[in-house]
């Protein structure tokens, strides 16, 4: 049904717009969260995000590719936003010796969706980005090395990665409770 | 992505907190973005150009009708067609003065074309009937190059367009050979009824 929205949207169809915009705000909106600072930031990369789609939605020649072609502009907007300071600002190390943890092999992602919420704003932007994309969409390495812009190997190493700090600080969390 | 990830998902989602007046803000400048509010002279505007239309459209039409002052039958044809256009452009004016914003994914585009599509047409009318042969001569090949640009414009629109409903069908139907085959499975709606 996505691809018949694009085809709307290609259309000029004003409510197709509407309905574009109600179905991904929010996932955007967590995405580009995720990656930049402040919450008054990430509203205005969505905006400029939805400005790139609006301007670039005619030229989408495979509306199959969607949520992939969103997310690299969501990406790209943020990127424009930091200007070449791309880092973690708001990074936080757990409070415990991640190393003496066991890395037990607990369910990934695990149920609550509020600790994952939490956790994720522990780890480093890189490693949050790609769980971020894992979590809402579930996208395939082939994707989601599109969307980042990386070889397809370096998503899973940082993929791996990104699980291995994740669970982490999970545990982390547990300990210090 | 299934049911159990979309659920997922939306506790996710939900577990992020927004400021109300943030996105309050937000929504604003996205409305801003695709509609264009009128302010009260913006309004006003629309409206005047809405009735300059009304009168243009009535005065031509009675000129193209009523040959007053003997003009020619090309003369006449050039009265009634900017009539036509004039009319189109009072309906548009005033259905936007009347709604108080202008959609800029639609009326825009709208008012673009109408801009070029009369000028082309009448450079087109004037080049053809020119009274002067070499002067015709000279308009005639001026007036191709916005002919041919008018005609490729309006082609390549026509295709798009095409394309994409035949695109939007296309899927249209796969979605239901996807869905019957769902219902045709065993233990489906269609294997329950077998």
């Amino acid at each position: 049904l996505q691809e018949l929205l694009v085809l709307r949207c290609q259309r000029g169809e004003r409510q197709a717009f509407d309905e574009l915009f109600r179905l991904w705000q929010e996932r955007l909106f967590y995405y580009i969260r995720r990656l930049v600072g402040s919450e008054e930031d990430a509203w205005d990369v969505l905006q400029q995000t939805w400005v790139r789609v609006l301007k670039g939605i005619k030229t989408l020649r495979e509306p199959g590719r969607l949520p992939v072609w969103l997310y690299q502009l969501a990406r790209s907007a943020a990127m424009s936003h930091w200007r070449g300071h791309y880092r973690d600002h708001s990074h936080r190390e757990p409070e415990c010796d991640l190393a003496e943890l066991p890395a037990a092999d607990t369910a990934f992602p695990p149920d609550d969706a509020e600790q994952v919420h939490r956790a994720l704003g522990q780890v480093s932007v890189a490693h949050r980005e790609v769980l971020t994309l894992h979590f809402l969409e579930g996208f395939p390495v082939d994707q989601m090395a599109e969307i980042l812009g990386i070889p397809e190997g370096t998503v899973k190493s940082r993929l791996f990665h990104a699980r291995r700090a994740f669970r982490a600080v999970l545990e982390c969390e547990e300990h210090v409770q | 992505v299934n049911h159990s990830n979309d659920d997922f998902r939306n506790r996710l989602l939900s577990s992020e907190r927004v400021t109300p007046s943030l996105k309050e803000r937000y929504e604003q400048e996205i409305r801003g973005m695709i509609e264009k509010q009128l302010t009260g002279v913006g309004k006003l505007v629309w409206g005047l150009s809405g009735v300059f239309g009304l009168i243009v459209a009535v005065g031509f039409g009675i000129v193209a009708i009523l040959p007053l002052a003997g003009e020619p039958w090309q003369a006449r044809v050039g009265f009634a067609v900017s009539s036509l256009f004039a009319a189109l452009w009072a309906y548009l004016g005033l259905k936007i003065h009347r709604r108080g914003f202008m959609d800029l994914k639609v009326d825009a585009p709208i008012y673009a074309a109408f801009a070029w599509g009369f000028p082309v047409f009448m450079v087109t009318m004037f080049m053809v009937w020119a009274p002067d042969t070499l002067m015709g001569l000279r308009m005639i090949v001026m007036g191709l190059v916005f002919l041919v640009a008018g005609a490729v414009f309006l082609l390549s629109g026509v295709i798009k367009q095409s394309e994409l409903s035949t695109r939007e069908k296309l899927l249209e139907i796969e979605y239901r050979l996807a869905d019957l085959a769902e219902a045709m499975k065993p233990g489906g709606l269609g294997g329950d009824r077998a």
